[in-house]
């Protein structure tokens, strides 16, 4: 007969308290274990959604992030097939890296002269089946948002530019709600076309261009979805720059571990230092910054979730193993006369504690679990903050599997807390007047 | 030249307890000296409220005196911490309760055995220890029950067994039998003075059963927290 053994005992004496005691605790790190699995879904959503905006990493002319938005193409990069070669070459990036790609930014003026509409536009060129690849990115296996069925109508079921299709572009589905191009109008030989107008960097007359609609598609943000036009690089090439060499105002890289990004940072910093590049770089999360405030604000929530769980499963304990305390005050008093030390009587206690804390944590990993299981396989759907697409609720308790070992162990130190302070006053217990209650 | 006396395994010296009660204090104890010799069967009697209990608790060191001293097997108990009384106790004392305060998860045979898990015995050993003493009081078939399952002079007979199983030098019985009919209490009684003679274990128990009294080889009487009659 271990003290474990005993404690195990003492825990199940009163089974209805005990019951009630674990439940409260197995319920405490199932929710738990579900709310931080949903915020582990929304870490590894937000680096997925920051990634297929704007890749793990790009690089621009240095100074274009300060001055450069309101003439990105007077910042565009010309050495776009150095830049690459040297970052796909170098020992150090090149097996880190999985893309390397060029974006040409290019903002002006869209016409659909068919139906006299008007409206600016925000888009890039970039390079056909590049794009896709970004667009595809999803390494944690999580459910894109153009899978769920309520969603599929507004993603393009093509590529959004396609090398066999030169003049074929995409637009938002806001920008062309504003052009009037319906998806309808697509389907035939006469697709619509539109006149892109910019002007060019050095100056001088906007020049025009003609392109054909191939599709209307989102990138699931409104603001973004209203100006958005997706050509192939040579039609933006020919609008900024006409005659000219390839520019592009990014550099955009796809990796293929995010945990890579700090080192091939470092790297870039080197090669820029020792090739003379005029560059700077941001990450995806630097240049989408409401994804981190996003994520800061529901860490809180979390954190203040998990004070309120504490705060009510210390009670909890603390109120069980008083209760415990109370109807073993005599127990408590012979055991001390027999000769167990104040340190002992809160051993035990402490004990009992572990055994509620560890049988609760156990129960409540399982029940998370389950729940999970059950989240994870019942299509609930919600429109989540800043974002105009049905997205899906999951849970991810397994990555990392700190979620689960966080939760458990949260509530397991917590039942140990709330033991303990019993556990104090029984040890303090004068054991003549314990014998007498 | 004659040897000296045998130092008595109980020395009380000017003991006195008193205890707040409100704005008043009861002086449980108004300075009471004794002595009890070793392998002795002593019987204290005396009224409610004459202070038995308290004296009890001092002498079982789980209570201190307010004034004077207690002196327990050659130990001065004022001269011990809380951990080190514990210890002496888990070596030197046992108990035995009107209530019989055995460990409601414990089998009669774990309860046995708990005081010799204290006192740091090997288990198997501690095992064979505790089924020889519930075998000496007359329970080794019921060494797995619990005391939920166990009648209230066999639960009193554990407790006996307990209390003697570390073969401490003094037992410390209050009120043993007060729970249990007069036939049970008197083979409670022959228990315990059996064992006295048989491990020369001290006995010292309050009761007001005059059976019990019967049984003593000496009787001390208090009344009013003083010693009338030793």
């Amino acid at each position: 007969m271990s003290t474990w053994s005993l404690a195990a005992r003492n825990v199940w004496r009163n089974t209805r308290r005990t019951t009630a005691t674990l439940l409260a605790i197995a319920l405490s790190c199932a929710g738990l274990m579900l709310f931080g699995g949903y915020i582990s879904w929304a870490h590894l959503a937000s680096e997925v959604h920051a990634v297929v905006l704007s890749g793990h990493l790009q690089i621009f002319k240095r100074g274009f992030q300060e001055k450069g938005s309101g003439n990105p193409a007077g910042w565009a990069l010309s050495n776009y097939d150095e830049i690459k070669k040297l970052l796909v070459d170098d020992p150090v990036t090149g097996p880190k890296i999985a893309l390397v790609t060029g974006l040409l930014r290019v903002q002006g003026i869209a016409t659909c002269a068919d139906k006299q509409t008007t409206a600016t536009f925000a888009g890039f060129g970039a390079f056909p089946g590049e794009l896709e690849r970004f667009l595809r990115y999803n390494p944690h296996h999580l459910t894109e948002a153009r899978d769920i069925p309520a969603n599929k109508h507004l993603f393009a079921s093509k590529p959004e530019i396609d090398a066999g299709d030169p003049d074929g572009i995409t637009i938002g589905a806001g920008i062309a709600r504003v052009l009037e191009v319906r998806a309808d109008e697509l389907e035939g030989t006469a697709r619509p076309t539109l006149e892109l107008t910019a002007l060019p960097p050095a100056g001088g007359l906007p020049n025009m261009v003609s392109a054909t609609v191939r599709q209307i598609s989102i990138r699931a943000m409104e603001e973004i979805d209203n100006h958005l036009v997706v050509m192939p690089v040579q039609i933006a090439s020919e609008l900024l720059f006409p005659g000219e060499p390839l520019h592009v105002t990014s550099v955009q890289l796809l990796l293929h571990d995010t945990a890579d990004l700090p080192a091939v940072r470092q790297r870039i910093d080197e090669l820029a230092r020792e090739h003379h590049l005029d560059i700077e770089q941001r990450s995806g999360w630097e240049l989408n910054p409401n994804h981190a405030r996003s994520l800061n604000m529901i860490d809180t929530f979390f954190a203040f979730a998990f004070c309120i769980v504490a705060v009510v499963l210390v009670f909890t304990i603390y109120n069980t193993m008083m209760m415990g305390i109370v109807e073993r005050t005599r127990e408590i008093g012979a055991m001390r006369a027999m000769g167990v030390t104040r340190g002992g009587i809160i051993t035990m206690f402490v004990q009992e504690g572990i055994v509620l804390g560890l049988v609760g944590g156990i129960a409540g990993v399982l029940l998370g679990l389950a729940a999970a299981w059950c989240v994870n396989h019942s299509m609930i759907l919600y429109t989540p903050p800043f974002f105009n697409v049905k997205a899906r609720l999951e849970v991810v308790c397994f990555k990392p599997p700190g979620i689960i070992i966080g939760s458990f162990l949260g509530c397991f130190i917590v039942a140990v807390i709330g033991a303990f302070f019993p556990a104090r006053r029984a040890g303090r217990l004068e054991i003549a007047s314990a014998l007498r209650h | 030249m004659p040897a000296p006396p045998p130092q008595p395994l109980v020395r009380v010296i000017d003991a006195r307890k008193d205890y707040p009660l409100g704005h008043r204090t009861v002086h449980a104890l108004r300075g009471v000296t004794l002595d009890i010799a070793s392998h002795s069967f002593v019987v204290m009697q005396g009224p409610s409220g004459s202070g038995k209990t308290t004296l009890l608790n001092l002498i079982g060191c789980i209570d201190h005196p307010t004034s004077g001293s207690i002196i327990v097997a050659g130990q001065d108990t004022r001269m011990l911490g809380d951990t080190a009384l514990s210890r002496f106790r888990a070596r030197k004392l046992g108990f035995v309760f009107q209530d019989f305060n055995l460990i409601p998860v414990l089998t009669a045979m774990e309860n046995v055995e708990y005081p010799l898990r204290l006192n740091a015995v090997p288990p198997s050993e501690a095992r064979l220890r505790a089924l020889a003493m519930l075998d000496a009081v007359g329970l080794a078939g019921e060494a797995g029950q619990r005391p939920s399952e166990l009648s209230g002079g066999q639960c009193q007979r554990v407790a006996v067994a307990r209390a003697l199983v570390t073969q401490p030098e003094l037992v410390i019985a209050d009120e043993p039998t007060a729970n249990l009919d007069s036939d049970t209490g008197g083979k409670i009684i022959e228990i315990m003075r059996a064992m006295c003679g048989r491990q020369g274990t001290t006995f010292l128990i309050s009761t007001h059963d005059p059976h019990v009294a019967a049984h003593a080889m000496r009787c001390v009487h208090l009344r009013d927290g003083l010693i009338t009659d030793a």
